[in-house]
């Protein structure tokens, strides 16, 4: 099956360009999606463990079967609003 | 109940002008601006993005919450995208209630639930450099969830496929690039 996989924040800079479409086994969980990005290397380990996934706009959990089609979408911890409370 | 993500300079004094009825006793606005440093750091300009069709959904999600679990009047959530400069407003959070305390929660809750769950990101451009900002991390109902085994790397199959440095033999996906943004 294919998805289409959308990257935000510091993930769109780190894979250089903000979605692409992939191949999945077919039965393939969103924790199967992640783990294998994560094997690619592109971040630091720590970022991993704090992302957030959503399918077709819905956050997801690690166990959750894509299907065909689906809009997988990788979100690093959000920073809305006005006051960075991160280490800079 | 008015919700949206706008590219352009939010009209904050005239939405809080707009939101006042007459069964209102108190309106509580949070107009959150850029600031000018980050811990010292001088800040140029701050670029935000989104997945702007979730961010809107879930930011109509968080007003409706509100209204339902305050029991105010009416709510208003306005997030800015694009490249921002010190003191424009990034996010405006309007509550109107009969009573203050209402008032004051929905608006502290709304802003603090916002920052958490909504997915919007912003870039801090500094006079000497760039960063993606931090956030808070996002709370356990969003999360991939603690049987995710993500940080358990150890465990197999994840660690034989790692280490033979073949991750095409635990069925993982194969990237082919479709269009770029």
């Amino acid at each position: 099956m294919r998805v289409r996989v959308l990257y935000f924040g510091v993930l769109k800079d780190a894979v250089g360009r903000g979605q692409e479409e992939m191949e999945l086994a077919d039965g393939a969980s969103v924790g199967d999606l992640v783990r294998g990005c994560r094997a690619r290397g592109l971040l630091a380990a720590g970022l991993w463990d704090s992302i957030a996934v959503a399918v077709n706009q819905e956050y997801a959990k690690d166990g959750d079967v894509l299907k065909d089609g689906d809009e997988v979408a990788l979100l690093p911890p959000v920073s809305g609003g006005n006051e960075g409370l991160g280490t800079v | 109940m008015r919700v949206e993500i706008t590219d352009a300079v939010i009209p904050a004094a005239e939405i809080v002008a707009e939101m006042k009825v007459g069964a209102d006793g108190a309106v509580c606005v949070f107009d959150g601006i850029v600031r000018d440093n980050t811990r010292g750091r001088k800040t140029l300009h701050l670029d935000y993005e989104a997945y702007r069709e979730m961010a809107l959904e879930q930011m109509k999600g968080l007003a409706a919450e509100a209204i339902a679990k305050f029991g105010v009047r009416d709510v208003t959530v306005v997030h800015r995208l694009g490249r921002l400069v010190v003191g424009e407003t990034s996010v405006l959070i309007v509550v109107a209630s009969a009573h203050r305390g209402a008032g004051f929660e929905a608006c502290r809750w709304l802003i603090d639930t916002l920052k958490k769950t909504v997915p919007i990101w912003k870039k801090e451009q500094f006079v000497d450099g760039a960063v993606w900002a931090d956030g808070e991390g996002f709370p356990e109902a969003v999360g991939l969830g603690e049987e995710s085994g993500l940080a358990s790397l150890d465990t197999p199959p994840f660690a034989k496929g790692a280490k033979d440095g073949a991750p095409g033999d635990i069925g993982l996906p194969k990237a082919r690039v479709e269009a770029g943004e």
